[in-house]
């Protein structure tokens, strides 16, 4: 009987200690055979363009290409040729750079015809100027119940065309507490525009940064903004309390990528499962070729 | 009753010595000779071992070659001159000829005897697959002596694995649920209890149906043609028969395995036998011993955790004879599973304590099944009967999932997320149906009509989402019930247009409502035989179906997460149209084969969005799923068999192709269905040594599952922003490109598994032993492939790619004593 309970037990651990787990080897035979080109640009800026190439899902470098001649036009007229800029670190985005400013209302393309990835092409127009009329800080956090703030602007629409604005709040607040390691946790936002505004590293994230001009076309359009301070642990530093507010004219390939991109983070990528496809204007190519225009006001809490 | 003629018993290639002119003469003279009053004969037909014999065919030629078909107790009544002619005739059994004589009203018992010769696929003697009789066009019967043939895991014997090895039908990989026939999604075939759809046929990842073998009669499979009484889905029909237990004793049944442990009993109540039961139930303890054995295993992973998983199912059948034109039937159904999965990580950096990575994951799941019918079948008269049905149906869906992930650097809290949510979800369906049966000439018409009630309710619950420094999510769902109303009517027409040829023709017309939105269909359907002889068998069919409900399921996952919607407005009611056509051969009274080809379109399928959540909480359920999809599928089929002898053996082969095309995926461009299989082979090998001892054998092959692999990446302009060059990475992934929709095949899915039972038989009780090894040769077929994340001695995360087999190699012992 003892034998008949020691070989049942074999049995029963047979069966659920073989049921795993293996490391799946398949032959990803992949090459690479797409260029990638990532450009968001704005008015009085040059034009700085990454190039590069997609890469085996297992790779962590990035894969700049060098040898592109890449054309720039304004407006469809040719202006110049790019010139390819090295990194200074080890990490090569592929950057090529323009001379040329670019200006609000222009339309600016680039051409390329590359040995590998052939004909790349990519258009866009910076979005029209316009002006922040007025802010209004209406509500200090209230302790008691919630911490939301509220921000009341009224921007004045471009009635030229239909405008697309993003918004983003950036509290001077969260540099005083956060440390050095803090890590940006926004995602719209280009890396430029931060450091430009000097030192402030913090930048919240609304729920509803797209608006479109469809309701308001041409007129002024009060928008109350919702947000909340990047650190609350501190609640005596509130009286220091100020922050930035970036409104940006977006183009539409602008707001599409971004939503793309929005929907692409928001999806759990634990699975080998269908991901989202990551909007592109690329001709030939992947990635966002983009223009957009900003208006940047500081407001310190009193 | 006085038989006044001896009984003949013909095989049905020397049924035409019958009509012999000597027999004719002999017959005259008597019919003159006898009286002319008419007398009511009940008879009941049973098998060998005194089991009713339902659908038997029973000619009476004194009443003009009338049919009449026994019910489901074998009971046959009708009224004739006191001297008549009887022709009995089943599937299955040799055909029988009586000639009776009756002085009053009379009742008797006939037996009939098994045929393994007549056009059908018998493996074994007594105990195998009976296929394509020529007279159903492709319909498979499949009984419980067939399942007690194969080998099964755990020694359960379980009705969709054997239907698996037929042709047209997938071998299931491991951890699908449902049944794939010809290039269609499971949710595409109709699996009826009793004629009661069930929504979830599965235990254990799919591993074994949710119909106790004890508690079946019989199944039948529609894979060619589905006649107009059936409707609903667009791909085939399983239409499962509860045994309603036996009319001569009270039998019992237990069975003790390493999964589970069932009994059954079924016999005749009170003295007149009018009424028989049947009560079969089944529970699993696989939970007792899978908690601590996974847990052990998840410790040597390195994680924390668990797996636990139990079930348990119940059918009850009664069947009540008020008089000898009205039989009571009721059946019911329940099926409960509960899973739970829990997973724990903790990791960090133990040595500078620079970095901590704390994970925790529990998914509890629970789903069941029931479903309550009750019948009531009533002979108006010789030629008209009529049914009058009325059931429930329902299958709920239960899930509590919470998943908390911190990441630390230097003891602060730089990442922190926590997803939550519980949601309740169920489709309930009420229907009343009545149908009624007119035989005439040569024709059996059957028309009925339906009407079917189903609330669903989806996406019913609590869902809550925090992440550092994001907006939080915590909204409760409360009112999610979604009605929808079903009116069907039916006319079926089975026409012998010549000795040699029969046509089958029906219209199934149904008019849906869900919100204000009205749907109609009219689905004709068309099924021609042609017999020329006894060995061959040509057939063609033509068939149209609409489906008005679909399938949300994650083929993938380990957790169900199986949800059926309405159609709607967004998302339209399914159709299909497919021809299909054949030849089957019977030689050497102990072969068979048969090729059969199909073509089939479907419009309106659906599939999940690239990259939504897959939670259906509140009203999002519509936005997550793209519709207006088409589909296609074509093939061919090859069988053969060997079905008399010692050794018998059978081999299906599957050619097909299946696609799904969407505008909004994989570019807009076709792409394989995941579940196309271009090969499938299953060959099945049974040797009967003496009676006590037989083996079996079978050998599956499958081509294996697409999937979408990620094979590139590329960096986004954000991924340039937030470049790390102190770590060398981003903060911002690079972006997957996912250019083609299912660009992998997986490696081909094959075991082999063997059987073997030991039979002892006393005058009182039958002791069974099985034994059964699944997959003997322990191959690894891929269930699910998946990436990992896993961190360095750096703390630096970076993915591997696993690979998840279930069951490998699994042997097991069951026991059965029978009284």
């Amino acid at each position: 009987m003892k034998n008949y309970y020691k070989f049942l037990w074999l049995l029963i651990l047979t069966i659920f200690l073989n049921a795993c787990e293996k490391d799946f080897s398949y032959n990803n035979t992949y090459q690479s055979s797409t260029a990638i080109v990532n450009c968001r640009f704005s008015a009085g800026q040059v034009l700085k363009v990454s190039f590069t190439k997609d890469m085996h899902i297992d790779s962590s470098m990035i894969h700049a290409i060098t040898d592109a001649d890449i054309f720039l036009y304004e407006d469809g007229i040719y202006k110049e040729r790019l010139n390819y800029v090295p990194h200074p670190t080890l990490v090569d985005f592929g950057y090529y750079q323009s001379t040329l400013i670019a200006q609000q209302g222009h339309a600016y393309s680039i051409k390329m015809d590359h040995p590998i990835y052939g004909h790349i092409e990519a258009t866009d127009t910076i979005p029209a100027t316009f002006d922040i009329n007025s802010l209004t800080y209406s509500s200090l956090l209230n302790p008691d119940s919630t911490l939301l703030q509220k921000v009341n602007i009224i921007i004045q629409d471009n009635p030229i065309e239909d405008n697309n604005y993003t918004f983003f709040i950036i509290d001077s607040f969260a540099q005083k507490v956060i440390s050095g390691t803090d890590t940006v946790e926004s995602r719209n936002s280009s890396f430029t525009y931060i450091t430009k505004l000097q030192g402030a590293k913090y930048l919240r994230y609304l729920n509803n940064p797209y608006i479109t001009d469809e309701t308001f076309n041409g007129l002024d359009k009060n928008i109350s903004l919702s947000f909340y301070p990047s650190n609350t642990t501190n609640i005596e530093l509130y009286h220091r309390y100020s922050f930035y507010l970036l409104v940006r004219n977006v183009s539409n390939n602008y707001v599409n990528f971004e939503k793309s991109l929005t929907q692409y983070y928001a999806y759990d990528l634990g699975a080998y499962e269908e991901v989202p496809e990551i909007y592109s204007n690329v001709k030939g190519a992947r990635g966002i070729f983009c223009a957009f225009n900003q208006s940047v006001l500081f407001y310190r809490v009193k | 009753m006085e038989l006044i003629a001896s009984t003949y018993c013909f095989f049905s290639n020397n049924f035409t010595k019958v009509k012999s002119l000597g027999l004719y003469i002999v017959l005259f003279i008597l019919i003159i000779a006898s009286a002319r009053a008419q007398v009511q004969y009940s008879i009941q037909i049973v098998d060998q071992q005194n089991n009713p014999l339902s659908y038997t065919s029973v000619k009476c030629q004194a009443a003009k070659n009338t049919f009449y078909t026994s019910d489901s107790l074998g009971y046959v009544t009708f009224k004739a001159n006191a001297f008549t002619l009887l022709e009995i005739s089943r599937i299955g059994f040799l055909k029988k000829l009586i000639i009776l004589q009756a002085q009053a009203d009379t009742s008797f018992q006939l037996n009939l005897i098994e045929n393994n010769t007549l056009n059908e696929v018998v493996v074994t003697d007594t105990k195998f697959l009976k296929s394509s009789s020529s007279s159903s066009n492709g319909i498979i019967t499949i009984n419980k002596n067939t399942l007690d043939a194969l080998p099964n895991i755990g020694g359960e014997k379980d009705i969709l694995k054997a239907i698996q090895l037929l042709p047209g039908v997938q071998s299931g990989n491991e951890g699908t649920r449902g049944i794939f026939i010809r290039g269609g999604s499971p949710d595409q075939t109709l699996i009826l209890l009793d004629r009661t759809p069930v929504y979830n046929v599965t235990h254990l990842y799919g591993f074994m149906s949710v119909f106790n073998g004890e508690s079946i009669d019989k199944v039948d499979l529609y894979k060619n043609d589905f006649p107009a009484r059936f409707g609903g889905r667009l791909g085939a029909v399983i239409s499962i028969g509860s045994n309603f237990g036996n009319s001569q004793k009270i039998k019992t049944s237990i069975t003790i395995g390493l999964l589970s442990t069932r009994i059954a009993i079924d016999g005749p109540i009170g003295k007149n036998k009018k009424t028989t039961f049947s009560i079969a139930a089944r529970g699993s303890y696989v939970g007792l011993y899978a908690k601590p054995i996974s847990a052990m295993q998840f410790k040597r992973a390195g994680y924390g955790g668990s797996i636990s998983y139990n079930f348990y199912d119940m059918n009850i059948a009664f069947t009540h004879r008020f008089s000898e034109k009205d039989l009571i039937k009721f059946s019911s159904f329940y099926s409960h599973d509960i899973f739970h999965f829990k997973k724990d990580k903790n990791e960090s950096d133990k040595i500078n304590n620079a970095w901590q990575y704390i994970y925790h994951y529990s998914n509890k799941v629970n789903w069941n099944n029931n479903t309550a019918t009750l019948q009531w079948q009533h002979q108006v008269n010789t030629n008209l009967s009529s049914c009058l049905l009325a059931y429930i149906s329902n299958y709920t869906l239960n899930s509590n999932f919470n998943q908390e992930e911190t990441e630390y650097r230097n003891q602060l809290i730089v990442d922190r997320s926590l997803k939550k949510y519980t949601n309740q979800n169920f489709v309930r369906e009420y229907a009343i149906r009545n149908e009624w049966s007119y035989d005439f000439q040569n024709n059996h018409l059957l028309v009925g009509a339906q009407i079917t009630y189903k609330p669903y309710q989806i996406g019913n619950g609590k869902y809550q989402r925090d992440r550092l420094n994001k907006a939080n999510i915590d909204t409760t769902y409360t009112n999610t019930l979604n009605k929808t109303l079903e009116n069907t009517i039916f006319i079926e027409n089975e026409f012998k247009i010549h000795s040699k040829v029969l046509l089958n023709i029906g219209f199934h017309v149904v008019h849906y409502l869900y919100k204000s939105s009205n749907f109609f269909s009219f689905q004709p359907r068309m099924n021609l035989l042609y017999t020329p002889n006894k060995n061959w068998v040509f057939r063609t069919s033509f068939i149209t179906s609409t489906q008005n409900i679909h399938l949300l399921t994650s083929g993938s996952s380990i957790v169900l997460t199986d949800l059926w919607v309405p159609a709607t407005k967004k998302l339209l009611p399914e159709n299909v149209w497919q021809v299909s056509g054949g030849i089957q051969l019977n030689f050497s009274k102990q072969f068979e084969c048969s090729v059969d080809a199909y073509y089939k379109k479907m419009n309106n399928v659906i599939e999940y969005k690239n990259g939504v959540s897959k939670i259906l909480i509140g009203d999002s359920w519509e936005n997550q799923i793209i519709g207006g999809g088409k589909g296609e599928a074509y093939g061919a089929e090859f069988f053969v068999s060997k079905t008399k002898g010692k050794f018998t053996a059978w081999a299906k082969y599957n050619l097909g192709w299946t696609t799904r095309q969407f505008s909004e995926l994989n570019q807009g461009n076709k792409y394989f269905y995941k579940y196309d299989r271009r090969h499938d082979v299953s060959i099945v090998l049974a040797y009967k040594l003496n009676r006590h001892f037989d083996f079996s054998l079978n050998w599956v092959y499958a081509s294996g599952n697409w999937i979408s692999l990620w094979k590139s990446q590329y960096p986004s302009q954000y991924s340039i922003d937030y470049y790390d060059f102190t770590n060398g990475d981003t903060q911002y992934p690079y972006i997957i490109s996912n250019k083609e929709r299912n660009n992998y095949r997986l490696p081909a899915y094959h075991h082999l598994d063997i059987g073997f039972n030991y039979t002892k038989q006393d005058k009182k009780v039958t002791h069974i032993l099985n034994v059964s090894i699944y997959n003997i040769y322990n191959h690894f077929n891929v269930f699910d492939v998946y990436s990992d994340r896993r961190y360095d001695k750096n703390g630096n995360a970076y993915n591997v790619t696993k690979s998840l087999t279930l069951f490998p190699f699994v042997p097991s012992i069951t026991y059965t004593i029978k009284l």
